[in-house]
């Protein structure tokens, strides 16, 4: 019974509208169509992606995956194919979305074509960069980087040509070292100024100006890819190390006022992350 | 849970997943290890981690790494350092960059895989072993899993053992904490 004075959830009308949410949702989840559902869970991956929770919002890209193939089973439409084709961009499975948007457009979505066509690009490039064929794998990743609409197929694009273009580093003398470096930096900061939010621009660009012993910059960088989020935990990690290895650097090269204004900023981050130490990440055992 | 429990539980596990399995597996252990602690860790992505094991160990940053990035990861760990110390005085990257690859994904990034799958490796500091059976060990202990998650109800399986493990409380710990704990529990087995 509940103490005199006091309102229970009943009396304040809460657990009616509890029960009511509750009878809602299961009535929905029942009767919901799959391609409802589909939808359902690619906004909630969406709204999650928005707020770094990347995991679950894979598993969410899953769920709808799985829902709009049902779907797609039951009644094709361009609706289905586009949200089929959406999270499996989202989980990177190229030659499937190409096919998905190709369907969507045959039943009369308008985007759908340009997509499919972006898509099937990237795949196509990275086929050629598997089978060996770097050269015209690279003028694609560069075409699209510059000039694709769909964000997705941009980012992967951006990052498969850094990488490609740092590959060259080792084997180059120094002058030729730095104006690769410069150029995959340029190419990046132009990325940058379209989608500033994105963490995996900051990611990259931390990791070249890390190439070009500019510490300082690739610290700031990687602290943008931390807050802003990274799209893998691997990639995290890994940025959490950059930002350990620049602290190192900065540690040796910096002096006086200016290592003290470095420290304190560092301490304000890491206190912020919850690290034990400004060597070691929160999910880094000692 | 304690100790025992936490035994019991994992002895359960290795009956359950060890059907799956041939006798003498490289990759059972691996599998039961990282499961629980991808479960701990962001849950239903499981099955995902364990096959995208391959694929997230070379993506072409990690070997694109500049030479100070490399250096700094062997000079900044004392037992890298320790076993890697010609290597390191001489600035021999011909040596240290494979040797990179395969331990930065196991002692930078702490893959709960790896970590398993090489166990005896990292308890007795045998990094040139490790590096040495990258490769193969690796090769092997995908294609057990390979042939394991063709098998039905494998992947129910390995979702079962990670719900119960969970059921348990286990997520009020830190990834860490889960760790030292299953270490020293299969240690028990």
């Amino acid at each position: 019974m509940a103490p005199k004075g006091k309102k229970t959830a009943l009396s304040k009308g809460i657990l009616p509208g509890v029960v009511v949410v509750l009878i809602l949702s299961l009535l929905f989840s029942g009767c919901a169509s799959s391609l409802q559902k589909a939808k359902l869970h690619l906004a909630g991956a969406q709204d999650r992606e928005r707020s770094f929770r990347t995991e679950e919002a894979v598993a969410l890209y899953r769920k709808s995956l799985e829902e709009a193939e049902r779907e797609i089973g039951k009644r094709p439409s361009a609706q289905a194919y586009m949200i089929k084709g959406l999270a499996e961009v989202k989980l990177a499975r190229w030659p499937e979305a190409s096919r998905s948007f190709s369907q969507a457009a045959a039943l009369g979505d308008e985007k759908a074509e340009s997509w499919a066509r972006e898509v099937s690009l990237l795949g196509l490039a990275i086929s050629l960069q598997e089978q060996g064929l770097a050269g015209p794998a690279l003028r694609l990743y560069s075409v699209l980087s510059e000039r694709g609409k769909f964000s997705p197929v941009v980012q992967a694009a951006l990052g498969r040509l850094v990488d490609s273009q740092l590959e060259l580093l080792p084997a180059q003398p120094e002058r030729e070292r730095e104006k690769i470096i410069t150029k995959s930096i340029g190419i990046v900061e132009k990325a940058l100024d379209s989608d500033p939010a994105c963490g995996y621009y900051h990611y990259l660009l931390a990791q070249l100006l890390g190439h070009g012993g500019k510490y300082r910059e690739s610290f700031e960088e990687a602290v943008m890819a931390r807050e802003l989020g990274l799209p893998k935990l691997e990639l995290q990690r890994d940025n959490d190390n950059q930002i350990v290895f620049c602290y190192r650097r900065l540690r040796e090269s910096l002096v006086g006022e200016e290592w003290a204004e470095f420290s304190r900023t560092y301490r304000l981050w890491i206190n912020k992350w919850k690290w034990p130490d400004e060597e070691t990440p929160d999910w880094k055992r000692r | 849970m304690d100790e025992k429990k936490l035994v019991a539980f994992l002895k359960q596990s290795r009956e359950i997943l060890g059907d799956f399995f041939t006798a003498g597996s490289l990759a059972l252990l691996p599998v039961i290890f990282s499961s629980l602690v991808w479960a701990v860790n962001r849950r239903g992505e499981v099955r995902k981690k364990i096959l995208e094991v391959k694929v997230w160990l070379e993506p072409e940053t990690l070997k694109n790494k500049p030479a100070d990035f490399v250096l700094d990861f062997f000079e900044n760990n004392p037992e890298l350092r320790a076993a890697y110390e010609e290597e390191i005085k001489t600035r021999d990257f011909r040596a240290l960059r494979p040797a990179f690859r395969a331990l930065y994904p196991v002692l930078g990034l702490q893959d709960p895989f790896l970590e398993k799958l090489f166990s005896s490796e990292l308890k007795n500091h045998d990094y040139r072993r490790l590096v040495a059976e990258f490769r193969t060990r690796l090769e092997g202990a995908l294609l057990e899993i390979r042939a394991a998650g063709k098998r039905e109800n494998f992947w129910k399986a390995v979702d079962r053992v990670c719900g119960e493990f969970l059921n348990l409380g286990w997520t009020l710990l830190t990834e860490d904490e889960v760790r030292e704990l299953l270490k020293k529990a299969i240690e028990k087995m």
